[in-house]
């Protein structure tokens, strides 16, 4: 039987699902863009 | 050298814009007494680099042409899209700073491309036909409408679209400290 967790948790919404660790999930990449001449 | 390293500790995507930092240049280049004498950098700014290059094992020598990069960048657009941006943009860098070769002669890049990996006569037929051209461009205009007065500049962007510049040469761990913030979800945006 599936078993969710759907509510608010401090400040952040909260969305799980069994066996799912949504707060581990990775932070996203940083985006770096360099602006410049070779010269 | 500091992007590098960032990429190493971090997850971070690196992606190469365009700056023309002294328009008007012939496409063959123009001899490095020449141009100096007119000023093309900030008083102190090549020695910064210098320092910061020794730093990071790479000799710094003063090319003797300072080069035209309009195709340069326009390579660079071919590098990003063969997947190879990071080696190319480096062995621009150390063809030009380490060699001093006119990193503004097309067989000077399709020979760096074909080194990294990339297809030479592809990049030579991109060149030749101005297929990025416009692209660099739209690069260039960004950042005089942005009003970068800088270079190098860097652009740090969250995943929410936060964004913090950071202009100069600076020491690796400046950067290393906005990229902690930015995992972190402390930057504030700009």
């Amino acid at each position: 039987m599936e078993s969710w967790v759907v509510g608010f948790d401090g400040d952040t919404d909260v969305e799980r699902h069994a066996g799912i660790e949504t707060g581990s999930a990775a932070p996203p990449p940083i985006r770096l863009r360099f602006v410049s001449d070779y010269i | 050298m500091r992007v590098e390293r960032l990429r190493e500790e971090f997850d971070v995507e690196f992606d190469a814009w365009a700056f023309d930092l002294r328009p008007g240049l012939p496409p063959e280049g123009l001899p490095r007494d020449e141009v100096y004498r007119e000023g093309l950098y900030p008083p102190g700014y090549v020695d910064r680099l210098r320092e910061m290059a020794r730093e990071s094992g790479i000799q710094m020598i003063a090319p003797p042409v300072v080069a035209n990069t309009q195709k340069a960048h326009q390579a660079t657009e071919f590098a990003k899209e063969g997947g190879r941006l990071p080696q190319f943009h480096r062995a621009v860098f150390a063809a030009y700073w380490e060699k001093g070769e006119n990193i503004g002669d097309e067989d000077v890049l399709c020979r760096l491309a074909g080194e990294c990996g990339l297809d030479p006569d592809g990049l030579r037929a991109a060149l030749a036909g101005g297929r990025y051209a416009q692209r660099v461009r739209e690069q260039m205009a960004w950042a005089r409408d942005a009003g970068l007065g800088g270079v190098p500049t860097f652009v740090f962007s969250s995943g929410d679209g936060r964004t913090f510049a950071l202009v100069g040469a600076q020491d690796y761990e400046v950067f290393a400290d906005i990229a902690r913030r930015i995992q972190r979800g402390e930057l504030k945006a700009t």
